[in-house]
């Protein structure tokens, strides 16, 4: 296999393209489900396939096949080239990249015990167990637990001289409890909701995972949010859980800072940013404790690599550097309209697209002090905890998030949960908010595995650390 | 590929398998996409991917496997492992094969020569005029224009067999203007040469122009004329939120426990028809069942749910032909939405309108909110406008709505006889074939940053 990419290297440096790679990437899924003691579904699937993107004349093409040999490369080759000079006979302005120093070698993710070992009977009687704790309230009218489990076996080649195999091992699971008291619905998921819990890891990370002992917390939380009081509306304090948090970061800093989406790429489907380059190393984007960076260095997180798909090695950079807008997301290109170098954020769903400018880890920094001390500051306030719902406009300013449960702060103590929580705000006004960030002891990478960006679209997966903060002044709300 | 590409290999596996039964279904996409935003093309590229998703029922345990290729040893290995997960999984009383006659059908053409045969060069060709006539109007312009084709095949071992090639075509475009104005459209249509892309364009570039130097106006609740784009959105959440049996099933649909109720005003009818010549024709699902006329909503009354095999059976009243896949348990979802047009047209409704909006499109809604009463929000995009005494009179800034789309929907004042299909090439599969409504209330939360 790899004779026949580097064969088709040799033929697109032959032809005199400005620049080529290709990816073959073989990815292996199971995905088992369980739904009130019943299996729901159990699946594998094995998907593999090349894409070839070649840069020639100022433009870029890009063509992908499943069908693996000489003939169907070569083919490739020819389309993504014709691809590019067409791209280039429409416009005047000419693509230019630095691509980076030419990377070998064979690269894995950590991985203790091989998923795809541990027998089916295992994982099922598992979740079974874990189903079965949450199914003992007669409130609860569906326990859902879910395992997932890939390996991606990646390899890059390209013109510069790269050639990089990189094997990464992911295992995740979660669980939704759904307690239903006539009209009344509510859910609350374990550890995180919308299966935001995957990592790069073996079975080991399951194991630790305890969704046992989150089946029972979920029960519980979801019977108490049946006759719990809507959330009040106010301008009050709140103190943020690390996994709606990530998703704060998500959606507010990680995307705005996509230089790709900066610079109009995205316009015809997510959107622009508030982000511009004028405002770079000068705009106040939050309070001085704000500091959010960028690392796809993180052993154990699915928005990690060793390398990103235009063969760029994974770095850490800041983002937000004491309140201040400091850095972009990039790629080779993006890079190049703002006189920089790429940050090496290049990633591909799969073989059968092109890179795009995406997350990689995106981080808030950790302050001082425990979540207690945190909650133990706020005299009247909430504690807002695990994403329902997200809605954010074209600019990344205006943003309102759900969440299955808060609960009410009173003289720096947590008294009755409050059902159906939205807060809401303007991106800027709400980091400049933040007034306490607790200590490394909480804080955690959530891998979020469904970031949609793209046309057509790619889900990518990306992790952001977080540990739970305190932001004053906050709009929330309950609905109904 | 032809038939005997897809269904020999296939074939061969289904008569190979030990199972007591074995479903396969396999599809190929194919696409050729443009993406082009500030007079470049930024992606251009040729997408081919293929699916060979099989089942294997042994009593009453289910098993699947998915491989991404048509080799004998990758197919071998995927109907392996479906075997292998059925013997290990548990016994369930609703896994049973699909109800048909056993026998192969033969579905409707809808392959379209002209736009299998649309080349490369045509598309940049049909690009280059799109950016020629932005620049002379001074406006930016991005978008996509994507054509293709896909494949489906599903075959079982008890002899059926059905194959439907297709051809897909869209153009989507974003004009906008230095000083705010935005406006957005999109054309999807199984015979590209049915796109007049230089009247799609100009349409386009009108549209940001009477969108200019938008206004801020004060959040609250207005009438609103919500045009087909953003009733397309709504219904699409609905879909994915209510409409499919596993919404049914797990009590989170709006329509639970209320059929034969007033749920939505009387002068709605939501249902999906794959059949219909007016939406994108897809008259079976995956597994090989064909596609019922399917009422959500008929005259305000909430009427029922979509089907697959295993929610059918599991309510006794068998599939609706709207399974989604072989091995996810999202379960049943509709993909072809209708909405029964009205008597209005858009011009009466603005005339009606004494203090309100005119809303293009949505952008980033979400319907988790409390989907048992399908709340949602989401932020107007592309074009809103404010309408007094029945005239429209100047374009304003983006707003965020939450209201519940249940509620709104109890309220309204028309529906257009016009229709226009609404569908994301780009992303799903789903379209919606949507007229536009007049709410005589939503509730818009907040200004757009």
């Amino acid at each position: 296999m790899k004779s026949l990419f580097l064969e088709a290297i040799a033929y697109l440096g032959k032809k005199g393209v400005t620049y080529a790679d290709i990816r073959y990437v073989d990815t292996v899924d199971e995905l088992i489900s369980v739904e009130d003691m019943r299996v729901d579904g159990v699946s594998r699937s094995h998907d593999r396939g090349f894409g070839i993107r070649v840069l020639d004349r100022g433009a870029w093409g890009f063509a992908s096949d499943w069908r693996i040999g000489p003939q169907s490369v070569i083919a490739a080759c020819d389309l993504a080239i014709a691809f590019a000079h067409a791209s280039s006979s429409v416009t005047s302005d000419r693509v230019s990249i630095e691509p980076g120093e030419a990377a070998k070698g064979i690269f894995y993710s950590p991985c203790e015990i091989d998923p795809f070992s541990v027998k089916l009977d295992n994982k099922l009687d598992y979740l079974l167990w874990a189903c079965r704790v949450m199914k003992e309230h007669k409130n609860v009218m569906h326990g859902i637990c879910k395992l997932n489990f890939r390996r991606i076996d990646k390899s890059f080649f390209n013109t510069a001289g790269s050639d990089i195999r990189q094997v990464f091992t992911e295992s995740g699971g979660y669980i939704e409890c759904i307690a239903i008291l006539g009209d009344e619905v509510q859910r609350r998921s374990y550890p995180n909701s919308h299966g935001s819990n995957i990592a790069r890891a073996g079975y080991e990370y399951v194991k630790e995972m305890d969704l046992v002992g989150g089946a029972e917390k979920a029960r519980d939380e979801a019977v108490s949010l049946l006759r719990a009081k809507p959330c009040p509306e106010s301008v009050t304090s709140v103190v943020i859980g690390g996994s709606q948090l990530a998703l704060q970061i998500h959606e507010s800093c990680g995307h705005p800072a996509e230089l790709d989406r900066v610079l109009g790429d995205e316009v015809s489907y997510a959107g622009l940013s508030f982000l511009t380059p004028d405002k770079l190393d000068k705009y106040r984007y939050g309070s001085d404790i704000v500091n959010i960076y960028a690392d796809a260095t993180i052993p154990s997180s699915i928005g990690s690599f060793f390398y990103d798909d235009e063969g760029i090695k994974a770095g850490r950079f800041d983002i937000v550097k004491d309140g201040i807008f400091t850095g972009y997301l990039s790629s080779m290109e993006s890079a190049s309209h703002i006189g920089a170098l790429s940050t090496g954020c290049m990633r591909s769903e799969s073989w059968n697209l092109p890179p795009l400018v995406r997350m990689t880890n995106i981080n808030l920094k950790p302050g001082k002090g425990s979540l207690a001390e945190i909650i133990g500051d706020v005299k009247d306030g909430v504690l807002l905890d695990t994403n329902k719902s997200w809605s954010i406009d074209t600019m990344r300013l205006n943003f309102q998030f759900g969440c299955e449960i808060a609960w009410r702060i009173k003289d720096g103590r947590l008294t009755e949960p409050y059902k159906n929580p939205v807060y809401s705000g303007i991106t800027p006004e709400f980091w400049k908010n933040l007034t306490a960030i607790s200590g490394p002891e909480e804080w955690r990478v959530w891998g979020i595995p469904n970031c949609g960006k793209g046309e057509p679209v790619q889900t990518m997966r990306v992790g952001h650390g977080a540990s739970p903060a305190r932001f004053d002044g906050i709009s929330i709300g309950g609905l109904r | 590929m032809n038939r005997k590409d897809f269904s020999g290999p296939i074939d061969a596996l289904i008569r190979r398998s030990e199972a007591d039964y074995t479903i396969v279904s396999a599809s190929r996409s194919y696409r050729k996409v443009l993406r082009f935003s500030d007079f470049r093309v930024k992606q251009s590229l040729s997408d081919d991917i293929i699916g060979v998703s099989i089942k294997a029922i042994c009593g009453n345990r289910a098993g699947a496997a998915v491989a991404g290729s048509l080799e004998a040893s990758e197919l071998g290995s995927a109907l392996k492992d479906a075997i292998d997960i059925a013997c290990s999984s548990k016994p369930d009383k609703s896994v049973i094969p699909p109800s048909r006659n056993g026998v192969s059908q033969t579905s409707p053409s809808v392959f379209c020569p002209i736009t299998d045969k649309f080349s490369i060069a045509e598309a940049f060709s049909a690009v280059s005029g799109i950016f020629d006539m932005a620049r002379r109007a001074g406006v930016n312009i991005a978008g996509t224009l994507i054509f293709g084709g896909d494949e489906e095949l599903v075959m079982d071992s008890g002899g059926f067999e059905v194959f439907r090639p297709s051809t897909i075509s869209s153009l989507k475009l974003i004009a906008t203007s230095a000083d705010g104005g935005s406006a957005h459209s999109c054309r999807v249509t199984r015979d590209i040469s049915d796109i007049d892309i230089a009247a799609e364009t100009d349409r386009c570039i009108k549209r940001s122009c009477e969108a200019r130097s938008p206004r801020a106006i004060d959040p609250g609740l207005y009438e609103c004329i919500l045009r087909p784009e953003a009733v397309g959105e709504l219904m699409s959440w609905l879909s994915y939120t209510a409409f499919g049996a596993g919404q049914l099933y797990d009590g989170t649909s709006f329509i639970k426990g209320r059929i034969g109720k007033k749920v939505m005003d009387e002068k709605l009818t939501i249902y999906d028809d794959g059949k219909d010549s007016g939406t994108l024709v897809s008259d079976f699902d995956c597994e090989g069942v064909s596609k019922k006329k399917t009422y959500f909503v008929r005259n305000g009354i909430a009427a029922g749910f979509a089907y697959d095999t295993y929610y059918g059976n599991m309510y006794g009243l068998g599939s609706t032909g709207h399974a989604v896949s072989l091995y996810s348990s999202a379960g049943p979802m509709p993909s072809n939405i209708i909405i029964e047009s009205g008597n209005s047209s858009e011009s009466d409704m603005v005339r009606s309108v004494k203090r309100g909006l005119l809303v293009n499109r949505f952008h980033y809604v979400n319907g988790l909110l409390d989907t048992r009463n399908a709340l949602m929000t989401g932020l107007t995009r592309d074009g809103l406008f404010f309408i007094e005494d029945g005239k429209i009179k100047y374009p304003v800034r983006d707003l965020r709505f939450t209201d519940s789309i249940m509620d709104a929907f109890k309220r309204i004042g028309g529906i257009s006889k016009e229709r226009v299909l609404i569908s994301d090439p780009a992303g799903d599969s789903m379209s919606v074939l949507t007229p536009s409504i007049l709410v005589s209330g939503l509730r818009f939360t907040s200004n757009a940053g």
